[in-house]
């Protein structure tokens, strides 16, 4: 298939897909959401095959396409994919879908929401996919606004104040971002925006650790990182299903993939010597996290701030500067987004149901609808980090990195990141305990199980958790040509020179 | 025969008094709405007529026919057209005189010519003749009261501008004994350090910000631009803004270049003042007129920062920005039209629920705030970016870092109106029509948003082209 | 002797005046006799500017005579507008017509 643009394909199938609904009148919802069916799951398929035509030795990247018309100003129309976007592409284009799925009963304006979780699929995509950084900024921005309507129009109470306050911290974050590009653009000669281009210029460290501070200022906010995660539980709690599906599963990588395909290369020297100041406030994110977690009795913000908690041992992981911690944050990256779409996914078919999302409400579904309650359960020990299952093989491979790294502090950082793994735990079985197991209330009598539908857009993810538990190489051998490669072009870059 | 390349000009001055004269004799008033949109087509082709325009006759030395005043011409003209086509449902309602198409057409012709003036009496006439057709206009419902009380005090602002502006063009006459810009620039260095060429450099910036609508001088537009009839707020906030920026660059980058230690350090201070105070002020706007004149008052703001970037590249940034808001805030003032026609309202909270009252005008209404607001894939985005950059290449990155402060605050109150528009539920569900006129100029600026915002190369080309030999260091 | 100076000082003070003028006065009518003084004032200078420095160009003088032409046309426009407020408020005092305030 030489000269199909392929990654081309992938990244605008869902924006066709928002054309199409956007021409079919308001009133044809089945034909809506079987356009957005399709156009999801084309995209998924194309990815699919990308997947099967990657070649997963190769550390490079693969898959370029160039636009050969110029777009003007320096920016450049260019894509290409290696073994850190990849998996993410995947991601993006499966948990789309699920979410389409998940979505399939709404009644309130179907036309708008479909035609905004394309679009914002494409966004997604865009931003994984680009090699130029003001597509790159383009696409990052492009995710914004249909979020903003997500939580805003279909959200629960808090929507708009949640869908606001999303808006107005990402936004701050990118716009800072911009200037750390524009920087970049400025300083590199020949002025290019080409990332491939200026991972090959060597910047001075001071204007290296400037810029990478308005960089990181925009991706932290993203990941969140501490202290930037305050708008993450209410945007999560408020968003409709599919909304925080895609918030928690893909979003937020977007911030820890910034770092990495944008701060690491780069900025070498600055990420070096910022990494042991990204692995405090990640350690603080692990524990901190886990604690508010534990104390929350709203079980959709008691999985909301799980993922502040996971989303810790991506950034720890990747600050370790080690080669099983890079494998391990991208891993964990793919990981959470799996586990915790489906903790999502399982929250909005609780609430469907009892219409509270409250714990103590809830109790002894386990006798009442023992397939929903087995799923629940499934994907509590995933998060919770069982081996055997993929929540494990991530954390495990972030801890192990971030436990060899160079600094002796990382092996203290590690050993109390153990304390979150310990809470984590308890959280998640205290809510097993009380909603699953128990006494049901007599409010729920009236519960019914899923249905085919709702065990189908969950196989899936069960099965990839499964697998990926089991033999987790089918993703690290994507990553570990890549992530060894730029780390190892970091570190002779740092120590070498 | 350098008479023969303001072919242009003279159709539309032409047409102006036809129009103003027939008006007197017919009765029947609804084809002076073709008649001034003939004249603009007519305009538009004559202006891609290759007459030489080398000849060493007078009113060539008066005026430049230079590549620029051809950009700026073609947007005028593609302006005053949009505004003709959005004035219609304005006109149907209104105790309507057809004057008003008359009106337009000289306020083009003053922007126009004063977009290519090249000498300081001709820049000063079209200036005036600009100026005199917007008080007219501005006072123009008859009945309203608002809108002769903007009318006047339009007038009066208006006036003392000028006069302070003709002062500082004195000033300027008499200290070099000439009037052209070309030879104001070569007699200049001699006594640039002269008080009174302090005196008048401080004049024009406060004549020109006036015009232009910076901070300090910017507290007429939010009056005027609420009290005027919605077409010509937003035929001011493009046209009459674009030619006071052009006229800027001309004589600060032109004439005035060799005192540039003198006059740019007070371009990056007012671009600063402009965008905080306008888009602050903006955030607590119930009008959506008043809000949109403090964020015109925010975008020059913008503009201005692309001529304090002192480079080629600043001012294709300009002229790039100056391009992509016509069209966007053209989209914005043309919604806002239909809309106020209809319902008679221009409170932001009655835009409540417009998406389910007429998807293309919310549509419409959209996109035009997020381009405003520089959301990417609208034109919006890349005049920032060409902004942003061009100041940035300067190393202002102080500068950089406030306008991006003032972009995330002014997407604020821009999504505030889009809020409005999708998420609260509609007071009335009575749907809003879109007459034909309105209905073709939102698709064609938002066409144009999407063209500038999507494939914005070819223009950032030719833009290139223009500007490279302007900048004289 | 009078100079060019003299000329212009008188220019410079009759500008003033007409600027206090025209910001301080209530009256609409005495803003506009205000406004004419101003551009008065820069026509002067431009003449004497035209005598003293240009005296075979005479280009000021041309200036000023489109400067007092516009001015008028600027006074007239503005006399009908203060006529049509006039007619429906029955004032031309200008902090009685207040209907716009930000």
């Amino acid at each position: 298939m030489q000269g199909f643009p392929i990654l081309s394909f992938i990244v605008f199938t869902p924006l066709i897909g928002t054309l199409l609904i956007l021409l079919i009148p308001k009133t044809e919802k089945q034909s809506i959401k079987t356009i957005a069916l399709f156009a999801a799951a084309i995209t998924l398929l194309l990815s699919l095959m990308l997947y099967f035509q990657f070649d997963k030795s190769n550390p490079k990247i693969q898959f370029i396409e160039k636009s050969p018309f110029s777009v003007g100003l320096g920016i450049e129309y260019h894509l290409g994919v290696d073994g850190i976007s990849l998996p993410m592409i995947l991601l993006t284009a499966l948990l789309t879908l699920l979410a389409i799925g998940a979505s399939w009963n709404l009644e309130n304006r179907p036309k708008g929401f479909f035609a905004f979780l394309l679009l914002l699929e494409t966004g997604m995509l865009g931003v994984f996919a680009s090699l130029d950084l003001v597509l790159f900024y383009v696409f990052w921005e492009m995710g914004l606004v249909p979020m903003y309507f997500l939580i805003s129009i279909w959200g629960y109470e808090r929507r708009e104040y949640a869908a606001i306050k999303f808006f107005i911290y990402t936004l701050t974050g990118s716009v800072v971002m911009l200037l750390g590009i524009l920087a970049l653009y400025f300083y590199s000669s020949p002025n290019t925006f080409n990332i491939a281009t200026l991972t090959k210029s060597h910047f001075p460290p001071l204007f290296q650790e400037i810029v990478f501070i308005a960089l990181s200022f925009g991706f932290a906010i993203k990941v969140p990182l501490f202290p930037f995660h305050t708008w993450l539980p209410d945007a999560h709690v408020e968003a409709p299903t599919a909304g925080s599906v895609l918030l928690a599963g893909i979003l937020l990588k977007m911030g820890a993939y910034g770092f990495m395909r944008i701060s690491l290369p780069i900025l070498p020297h600055a990420f070096y010597k910022f990494a042991p100041l990204i692995a405090i406030p990640a350690l603080i994110n692990i524990v901190y996290g886990a604690f508010v977690a534990m104390a929350q009795t709203d079980l959709k913000k008691m999985v909301a701030y799980s993922s502040v908690s996971h989303m810790g041992f991506v950034m720890l992981g990747m600050a370790a500067l080690t080669s099983a911690g890079i494998n391990g944050a991208v891993l964990q990256m793919f990981n959470h987004g799996v586990i915790t779409g489906m903790l999502f996914l399982l929250v909005g078919l609780i609430y469907e149901r009892t219409h509270t999302r409250e714990i103590p409400k809830m109790g002894g579904l386990f006798s009442k609808v023992p397939i929903l309650a087995g799923i629940i359960s499934f994907g509590a020990f995933a998060s919770m980090g069982l081996p055997g299952l993929s929540g494990f093989t991530g954390e495990f491979l972030c801890m192990i990195g971030s436990f060899t790294g160079e600094l002796p502090m990382y092996k203290v950082i590690t050993s109390i990141a153990t304390i979150g793994l310990v809470i984590t735990a308890t959280y998640f079985l205290r809510m097993l305990q009380r909603v699953v197991l128990g006494v049901l209330p007599s409010s729920l009598e009236k519960m019914v199980d899923l249905n085919g539908r709702e065990v189908a857009y969950l196989v899936p993810l069960i099965f990839l958790i499964i697998v990926i538990g089991a033999y987790p190489a089918t993703i690290i051998n994507l990553i570990n040509p890549a992530s060894s490669m730029w780390l190892n072009i970091m570190k002779t870059r740092v120590l070498g020179g | 025969m350098g008479y023969l390349s303001f072919l242009p000009e003279m159709v539309i001055l032409a047409f102006a008094c036809i129009i103003l004269i027939l008006d007197l004799f017919s009765s029947k008033k609804n084809y002076f709405f073709s008649l001034a949109l003939i004249a603009l087509v007519l305009a538009l082709v004559t202006i891609f007529l290759p007459f030489s325009s080398n000849s060493n006759s007078l009113i060539t030395q008066m005026f430049f026919r230079d590549s620029m005043a051809k950009f700026f011409r073609v947007t005028f003209i593609v302006a005053a057209s949009l505004i003709i086509l959005i004035s219609n449902d304005w006109a149907r309602k209104s105790n309507f005189r057809s004057e008003y198409y008359s009106f337009i057409l000289f306020a083009t012709l003053g922007i126009m010519l004063m977009a290519s003036a090249g000498e300081l009496v001709s820049m000063y006439i079209s200036l005036e003749l600009t100026s005199l057709s917007f008080y007219a206009l501005v006072a123009f419902s008859k009945g309203d009261l608002k809108s002769s009380e903007a009318g006047l005090k339009y007038l009066i602002l208006g006036v003392i501008s000028s006069d302070v502006l003709l002062f500082g063009l004195a000033l300027i006459y008499g200290l070099t004994g000439a009037t052209r810009f070309s030879e104001i620039a070569s007699i200049l260095p001699r006594t640039f350090s002269e008080p009174a060429f302090l005196l008048s450099l401080i004049f024009l910036v406060a004549g020109f910000g006036f015009k232009i609508a910076l901070v300090p001088f910017h507290m007429w537009v939010p009056d005027a631009y609420e009290g005027a009839p919605t077409p010509v707020a937003a035929f001011m906030s493009v046209g009459s803004k674009a030619a006071a920026f052009a006229i800027t660059i001309r004589i600060f980058l032109g004439a005035l270049a060799v005192a540039q230690n003198f006059w740019s350090i007070l371009l990056p201070l007012l671009a600063v003042l402009s965008m905080t105070l306008g888009n602050l002020v903006a955030l607590v706007q119930t009008n959506i007129k008043r809000m949109l004149a403090y964020s015109s008052i925010a975008q020059a703001g913008y503009v201005l920062m692309g001529i304090a970037a002192l480079s080629a590249f600043g001012i294709s940034g300009t002229l790039y920005y100056l391009l992509a808001y016509t069209f966007t805030n053209i989209c914005a003032f043309a919604a806002v039209t239909v809309f106020a026609s209809q319902t008679g309202s221009e409170e932001i909270k009655d835009f409540a629920g417009l998406s389910q009252r007429s998807p293309t005008l919310a549509l419409a209404l959209t996109i035009s705030l997020l381009s405003l607001a520089g959301m990417p894939l609208f034109a919006g985005f890349v005049a920032k970016f060409y902004i942003f950059a061009s100041v940035a290449l300067q190393k202002l990155y102080w500068l950089v870092a406030v306008a991006l402060i003032n972009t995330a605050i002014s997407l604020y109150y821009y999504l505030m109106v889009v809020k409005q528009i999708y998420i609260v539920p509609p007071v009335s569900k009575e749907p809003i029509l879109i007459s034909l006129p309105s209905r073709v100029a939102l698709q064609l600026t938002v066409f144009g948003i999407l063209l500038l915002g999507i494939y914005p190369g070819p223009f950032i080309k030719t833009i290139g082209a223009i500007t490279k030999n302007l900048f004289i260091t | 002797m009078i100079t060019l100076n003299h000329f212009l000082t008188l220019g410079a003070i009759l500008f003033c005046i007409g600027l206090f003028g025209a910001l301080s006065k209530r009256n609409i009518i005495a803003i506009m006799m205000f406004l004419e003084l101003m551009t008065n004032a820069v026509n002067l200078s431009l003449i004497s500017f035209s005598k003293y420095i240009t005296p075979i160009t005479i280009r000021g003088q041309i200036f000023a005579i489109f400067v007092m032409v516009v001015t008028a046309a600027e006074i007239g426009l503005g006399l009908a507008i203060v006529l049509c407020i006039y007619r429906s408020r029955e004032t031309t005092q200008i902090d009685e017509v207040n209907l716009l305030k930000w």
